[in-house]
């Protein structure tokens, strides 16, 4: 049976601090028993494939990399619709463009009632691999933030 | 008459960045280039030092949209340069596993990418409004592709099952059977997609370029896997290991990334090339679909290849229902893929959803790569958007601005490109 709740990493674990939400999901999936009904899913950078990793569940929290203006290594929760895509033009399959996932998602009547996003601001997003240092230093508290976020969740 | 200027930085609803420039006056086009800014990212040095059995998983983030066609590309070639065979099961669960990605790739580029255009809108959002019921035949469709890819690779992106000399991970054939019917299932929905595409197939521009195709051929199928490089222009066939001297590769100042050329100044690859090489293979419902897309062998329309596209997601479908049959007739057979690693050079081809992609590796005798060649399709059709730019823009230039601009936006959306396939990361401003 489908879990009803979905922590999904995004990012390429090739280009730096790109990485973290991928790996910040698959460290928490090391201690999945705590979490009963929750899948963790690394969705790379798979754009519209989100769409699919988020149906039919009564809610997500999405963790990713996301330049928000704030210190590289500084993490934010927000609300899908609560950021506009700055710089971004397109509804290109690779960007995450939330709102248009989310309208896709209502119309198919599998959109998830509850959804979170943890922004990761990076430092450096070229190619390699490995966190650079600000995210490296507050990597544990990330963890911890997703996991008080899916355990909240699950609460409400 | 006043100079006309069109430059688009970047065009929209592709994966990654390019750039539409036209300078005109009096009416007459002075300059256009199709650019390509995006930086590139290394992957081949990347993967130089790393162990013979992780080079599938590395190549396969190249990107999130074909990842299994490079982990299969890439898995061929180093099997190439070991000398290692696969068995016939092997063979075709990934087929059937690259055939989920054609589906996957191609419905996300003809169902959210190219109909707005056809529908006059900007994106796929408005159309949720409009055309709800296509809307959720296109999310089924590629769902149908994404986890299809999640029961043979292991996940819906970035496969992790495949390994040279087989799987790591085998379906349940109560898992292949659940597969079979909801290709089944599909098939009323296909024809439902190809019968909205009819209806709006008048809606392409009706520009005609002879141009040079380019895909693998095979005696008897209508290939996406094995075979030899094949030309419109010539009846002669290039074995894989001989691809550099198709490609040939150059750097154009424009661009970034390099373009290629083979018989002429340029090339095409992808569905309208593998389908004017293949047609007289299609199976009967893709035939079928084809002709009441008045999609025919020779055509040398590029926006036609989204119709193509149409087409061969229909015969996947079909040739996946076959292959399905037969692996459940013969019974799924566990296997443990073993190889020793030795020192080798060989090269892998498959057909990507924007076409044939090439990747070719060197290892030592433990098993190290030495170094790497990766040849996309993308990379292969720049010089070609290029010279359809040259051929269409004087044509329309004449019928304004904006319409010139979206038909050479159009033109360069036909192709699927995928420029990049880098960092997504998220850039965001609060309200």
């Amino acid at each position: 049976m489908k879990p009803e709740f979905a922590a999904i990493g995004l990012g390429n674990l090739y280009m730096g601090d790109d990485a973290a939400g991928v790996m910040v999901v698959n460290a928490l999936s090391a201690r999945a028993s705590e979490f009963p009904g929750v899948a963790f899913i690394d969705c790379g950078t798979g754009g519209f494939a989100v769409l699919h990793a988020i149906a039919g569940r009564r809610g997500v929290v999405f963790v990713d990399c996301a330049r928000m203006g704030l210190e590289p290594g500084a993490i934010r929760r927000f609300a899908p619709g609560e950021a506009l895509p700055a710089g971004v033009t397109s509804r290109s399959s690779h960007a995450l463009d939330l709102d248009a996932l989310i309208e896709l998602s209502k119309t198919a009547g599998e959109c998830p009632s509850s959804m979170a996003v943890l922004g990761i601001e990076p430092l450096s997003t070229e190619p390699g691999q490995g966190l650079s240092n600000p995210l490296r230093a507050h990597f544990d508290d990330y963890v911890s933030v997703l996991a008080a976020e899916l355990r909240r969740m699950i609460g409400g | 008459m006043p100079e006309t200027l069109i430059e688009v930085k970047h065009v929209t609803r592709v994966e990654g960045h390019g750039n539409i420039f036209v300078r005109a006056s009096d009416g007459k086009v002075q300059r256009v280039e199709w650019q390509v800014p995006e930086a590139p990212r290394f992957f081949e040095a990347m993967v130089r030092g790393r162990n013979w059995r992780d080079i599938q998983s590395i190549v396969s983030r190249i990107c999130g949209i074909c990842s299994v066609t490079h982990s299969l590309a890439a898995t061929k070639a180093v099997e190439n340069a070991m000398g290692i065979e696969v068995s016939e099961q092997t063979d075709k669960l990934r087929i059937l596993l690259h055939y989920t990605e054609q589906i996957e790739s191609h419905v996300l580029h003809v169902g959210y990418l190219v109909a707005p255009d056809l529908l006059g809108q900007k994106s796929v959002v408005p159309l949720t409004a409009t055309h709800p019921d296509l809307i959720k035949t296109v999310i089924t469709l590629h769902r149908l592709g994404n986890e299809g890819m999640e029961l043979l690779g292991g996940r819906m992106t970035h496969p992790v099952t495949i390994m040279p000399g087989g799987f790591s991970r085998l379906p349940a054939e109560a898992e292949l059977r659940a597969l079979k019917k909801r290709f089944e299932d599909a098939v009323p929905l296909l024809e439902a997609l190809a019968a909205a595409i009819a209806s709006l197939a008048g809606k392409l521009p009706d520009f005609n370029r002879p141009t040079e195709y380019i895909a693998l051929v095979n005696p008897g199928v209508y290939t996406f896997y094995h075979g030899q490089i094949g030309s419109t222009d010539t009846e002669e066939k290039t074995p894989i290991d001989k691809f550099e001297s198709v490609v040939n590769e150059y750097v154009s100042p424009q661009s970034t990334a390099k373009w290629t050329k083979w018989h002429r100044d340029s090339y095409a690859v992808g569905a309208l090339a593998r389908f004017n090489l293949n047609a007289d293979l299609l199976l009967p419902l893709a035939a079928r679909t084809a002709a009441s897309l008045g999609l025919k062998k020779g055509c040398c329309n590029p926006y036609m290849n989204s119709v193509a596209q149409v087409v061969e997601v229909v015969q996947v479908v079909e040739h996946g229902i076959r292959l399905m049959d037969e692996l459940l007739s013969e019974g799924i057979k566990r296997e443990s893929p073993c190889a020793t690693p030795k020192a080798g050079n060989g090269a892998g081809c498959v057909e990507a959803p924007r076409g044939i992609l090439f990747h070719r590796y060197e290892f030592d005798k433990t098993g190290t790569c030495l170094r790497a060649n990766i040849c996309i399709p993308t990379n292969q059709n720049h010089a070609n958007i290029q010279k359809d730019f040259e051929s269409l823009a004087p044509q329309i230039i004449g019928r304004g601005q904006d319409e010139a601009r979206l038909l050479l936006e159009m033109l360069v959306r036909s192709y699927d490109p995928c420029i990049s396939c880098s960092t997504h990361c998220l850039n965001v401003t609060f309200v």
